[in-house]
């Protein structure tokens, strides 16, 4: 599906970012020093969902200057920071010192639309890029490829949303009530009302030898080579579990239970070789989710909790040894991203209601630090963009969720053509 | 209105349509349907089989949830001319209900665990989360199912005045007290005047598909759209032209005159209009949310500045969607969409078509009873798959599902697993239903059909849990599974190979042989060590997470 030509009016918007201007902190010393990268096909992902439509204007893009927009009256202002302008202010100084320490190695993809106000559909459409219920997510197919068809979990979904339609073999789900762990050490038999004892480990054992055989005999004696494929399947992850086990072991699995915990379990996952990539999902401060249709105040807490955990992270991924001498965070792409944004405009009761164009932060690995793509205009609408430079161009292409997906899966080394019915160029500019 | 015919459910449009019927002759994405041709096309003859009581159990797993006695499984072995008599018998199954239900969450998506309420709010036991939340969205779902088991036409899903509910719904909501067994289902109505038009008016879809103080309605426009029409929306291929939406009437302005608004919402917002009885000024009050209020209806035309209209055909009220809902063309279509993508275990693609035809067709000719199109169903190559004498290469077994799944273990070991109140085979919250392949309704929509580690580990946990109840069966010899074994009995008793053998074909459907019989004796005595409960519990165990009762 080629886009048409833009529409006239939109030449009188104004750029809301228009340039890159963390180029010039680069090298300051600020930014951890680089061991060799990982090449495309090796690089971890770890995506963080921020629950519920974050408010963009209250920290990530500011727009003081727009009379459409109601802005934080907090005493917060826009200000730059490791190269971009975020908002300011008393109540989130985690933004403010995250950017400075990591905003170099970060970059924007601003004015994308997820084409719906409910927040279940959002959800799929930022992940999948699709209404479909058939479609994989971003996660999920860069998982497919690359050094995810090594690894035991390829997409470790430790909280949030997962939609693994094609391969839903590749996403795990940790649960919310940590039942992955539970699984991993047979306690989930202990969670029932009568609790009832695992076997003994020589069983255990026995048992899986038995189905290793019988998985072998089935598979030989199924009528088609898709039954023969589902039948090995099947026994390749039942043989795996003593494995899984193992490599589960030094992890926090059965204990993350907050934010930065579970992005702690993340780098676990990640840098045990256990999988690609690893969703954790932020539900704002004190889990309010950032749903904030009663009153926009708390954005600044959500920000403030979300920068923190993130903080949290980032120290983690360059503490950890990577695969190539250098750090985890040489291997590991960054996401964070939110369903929807809000409204412009408050409503009637002080909050503000969903909005459809949004942005996403790309932070690490793969990444052009201090790169900004595309933008709002007046109306808070994305600007066209030019896929190669990422600037707003009257010629170029209206955003989408697919647009972000394209562009995620190009980083991670994977042909994003075959995965889009429509023509859907990536953000070149966001890639290092 | 009870319409007097004995029928469990009462269908409101005995009155006469208001509105001509819409024939537009045009399908959701615009091709002509001509059904003067179509109607002679019908589904054929079911391909010849591989396996006839593999393929009996295939079909009662789908359509019952449960096995076939190994009774039933000899009798068909005998006369394997009588399967189509053996299928026509599940019509009357009990589990037809119970596994309709998950078929058609599985595009309804109501099955979810967030819902707008809790137990506190009516002061109830936290222990009741799982039932309240389970009889809430499970409401319209049980009153198409009881639609499908008792044979009415699927348009009585928009046109009855009748739901289902458990005395614990009849205690929250308004609705006529039912006489039945805690936790069961019966037929109740309304009490608060909400029109007749069956799903249309439930309070368990549109708390599901609730709406925010300024989408007015929209989302649920949207719903009934997808789930009732297979049209979505959001699949729309649509070119926005910027107008300024950053204050209301620039909004309202632009919904009502844009090209790139109209393309959707010329439709949208008259449908949206009629559902302004389920308004709620405040969302998360109970009462405001489970009672109807027909006094808001007029808040439509107001809100939205449209009249109601049915994709252009002008309607009064929500009332009057019990006539031209069936009378829309892509209403049975998607009714066939919906039971081939269930029993098919799969998305249709554009290959399917003609056979969408002829399904369409059997409905039709079924007078839109949903059970001749599920026979049909089954006599489908799609369905019969891996299990024909000539598969199509791609063709391959399902996984069971967590319902399956539940049902098996209930049927054969009489074992359940709850935890809190919350049935673990069945829940997200500290659960594994999506682990086992199940949908949630928000997240997971579609049910697993790759195996994978989750599953793996669901299903060791599970049959290792139905294993150490097997023994608690077996400490009095009284375990269905394995007739005249105790738990000190031997693998080297003869009334091992008796029992496991029974066992085996329970759960298979298939006869074991002497090598397998073999095997399972070596792991009973591996596994046990000495300790002949231990072994059992071993062989129960394996026998569970067998690749021939994982799939079907």
């Amino acid at each position: 599906m080629a886009r048409p030509p833009a529409s006239p009016h939109w030449t009188r918007r104004r750029l809301l970012q228009a340039s890159a201007g963390g180029a010039a902190l680069l090298g300051t010393g600020l930014v951890p020093l680089v061991g060799r990268a990982a090449s495309a096909s090796e690089r971890r992902f770890i995506f963080v969902f921020a629950n519920g439509g974050w408010d963009l204007t209250w920290g990530l893009v500011p727009m003081f200057d727009n009379p459409r927009v109601d802005t934080p009256t907090d005493g917060s202002a826009p200000a730059t920071a490791g190269g971009h302008v975020i908002v300011d202010g008393p109540a989130r100084p985690a933004l403010r010192s995250w950017f400075d320490r990591w905003g170099p190695q970060t970059a924007f993809l601003h004015g994308f639309e997820v084409r719906s106000v409910a927040h279940f559909n959002c959800r799929r459409l930022l992940f999948t890029g699709e209404a479909s219920p058939f479609a994989d997510d971003w996660p999920t197919l860069i998982a497919s490829q690359g050094v995810g068809r090594d690894v035991a979990l390829p997409h470790l979904i430790v909280s949030g949303p997962g939609y693994a339609a094609g391969y839903p073999d590749l996403a795990a789900r940790v649960g919310e009530d940590g039942q992955l762990g539970a699984l991993l050490d047979l306690d989930m038999l202990s969670r029932r009302d009568a609790p009832l004892a695992p076997m003994r480990p020589a069983a255990t054992a026995a048992v899986s030898d038995y189905l290793a055989a019988r998985a072998a005999d089935v598979e030989g004696g199924a009528a088609t080579r898709a039954g023969a494929d589902l039948f090995a399947g099947l026994g390749r992850h039942q043989q795996a579990i003593p494995d899984l086990e193992a490599a589960f072991a030094g992890t926090r699995i059965g204990s993350a239970a907050t934010f930065p915990d579970q992005l702690r379990l993340a780098c676990d996952v990640l840098e045990g070789g256990i999988s690609r990539c690893a969703l954790v999902k932020h539900n704002a401060f004190n889990d309010m989710t950032w749903d904030s249709h009663g009153g926009i105040e708390g954005q600044a807490m959500h920000y403030q909790d979300l920068f923190e955990g993130l903080e949290v992270l980032m120290q983690e991924l360059s503490s950890r040894p990577g695969s190539g001498g250098g750090t985890l965070l040489d291997d590991t792409c960054v996401v964070v991203m939110s369903e929807m944004s809000r409204h412009p405009a408050k409503n009637l009761t002080g909050g503000k209601d969903h909005w459809t164009w949004t942005s996403a932060m790309l932070a690490g690995a793969g990444v052009a630090g201090g790169q900004v793509a595309g933008g709002y205009d007046d109306d808070v609408f994305g600007l066209p963009v030019d896929p190669v430079s990422g600037m707003p161009s009257a010629s170029g292409n209206i955003l989408q969720a697919r647009h972000l997906g394209a562009t995620l899966l190009a980083i991670a080394g994977v042909d994003p053509a075959p995965y889009f019915s429509v023509d859907t160029p990536i953000i070149e500019a966001l890639l290092a | 209105m009870r319409c007097g015919s004995g029928l469990l459910l009462c269908v409101a449009a005995c009155a006469s349509p208001t509105y001509a019927p819409l024939r537009p002759a045009k399908d959701a994405t615009g091709s002509a349907i001509d059904t003067g041709t179509e109607a002679l096309t019908r589904v054929g003859e079911r391909p010849e089989l591989s396996h006839v009581p593999r393929f009996y159990r295939r079909v009662m797993l789908d359509l019952t949830g449960h096995l076939p006695d190994p009774s039933e499984l000899d009798a068909l072995s005998a006369d394997p001319a009588r399967l189509d008599a053996h299928i026509d018998t599940l019509l009357g199954h009990p589990g037809l209900e119970d596994r309709l239900v998950h078929v058609l969450d599985e595009r309804w998506h109501l099955r979810y665990e967030a819902l707008p309420v809790g137990p506190s709010d009516y002061g109830f036991d936290p222990e009741l989360r799982y039932a309240l939340a389970r009889n809430m969205s499970e409401e319209p779902l049980r009153m198409m199912a009881r639609v499908v088991a008792d044979d009415l036409p699927w348009d009585t899903i928009v046109q009855s005045d009748t739901t289902m509910a458990t005395p614990l719904l009849t205690q929250v909501w308004p609705l006529e007290p039912v006489e039945t067994p805690e936790g069961t289902w019966a037929p109740t109505r309304w009490t608060d005047y909400r029109p007749a038009v069956g799903v249309l008016a439930s309070n368990g879809l549109w708390w599901r598909y609730n709406t925010t103080a300024f989408n007015y309605n929209r989302t649920r426009a949207a719903a009934v759209a997808r789930i009732l029409l297979c049209t979505d929306y959001l699949e729309l291929d649509i070119e926005f032209e910027s107008p300024s939406l950053t204050d209301a009437e620039g909004t309202e302005a632009a919904i009502r005159t844009n090209p790139s608004c109209t393309a959707c919402h010329a439709t949208l917002d008259p449908l949206s209009s009629l559902f302004f009885g389920f308004w709620a000024y405040d969302l998360y009050d109970p009462l405001e949310l489970s009672r109807y209020h027909p006094e808001r209806e007029p808040l439509g035309a107001e809100y939205l500045m449209v009249e109601p209209e049915w994709f252009g055909i002008p309607v009064h009220s929500l009332a009057d969607l019990a006539t031209v809902v069936p009378a829309d063309p892509r209403f049975p279509m998607c009714a066939v969409e919906t039971f081939a993508t269930g029993l098919w275990r799969r998305p249709l693609t554009d290959a399917d078509g003609d056979m969408q035809v002829a399904l369409q067709n059997e409905l039709e000719a079924g007078d839109r009873r949903i059970w001749p199109l599920l026979h049909a169903l089954t006599r489908t190559e799609a369905y019969v798959g891996d299990l024909a004498a000539s598969p199509a290469p791609d063709s391959r077994p399902r996984l069971l599902g967590p319902q399956q799944l539940e049902t098996l273990l209930a049927q054969t070991l009489d074992f359940d697993w709850t935890y809190n109140g919350e049935n673990q085979l069945d829940n997200d919250v500290t659960g594994l239903r999506v682990a086992l392949g199940g949908v949630d309704g928000e997240e997971v929509t579609a049910p697993k059909r790759s195996p994978d580690a989750n599953l793996a580990l669901a299903w060791r946990a599970v049959s290792q849990a139905a294993a150490r109840h097997a023994l608690q069966q077996l400490e009095t010899g009284d375990c269905a599974l394995l007739p005249g074994i105790v738990a000190t009995t031997s693998a080297d008793d003869p009334a091992f190979e008796v029992a496991v053998s029974h066992a085996w074909q329970w759960l298979t459907a298939t006869e074991p042989t002497a090598a397998q019989l073999d095997a399972l004796a070596d792991l009973w005595h591996r596994a046990g060590a000495g300790d002949p409960r231990e072994g059992w519990v071993a062989l129960v165990s394996a026998l569970l997470q067998d690749p021939l009762v994982v799939t079907y």
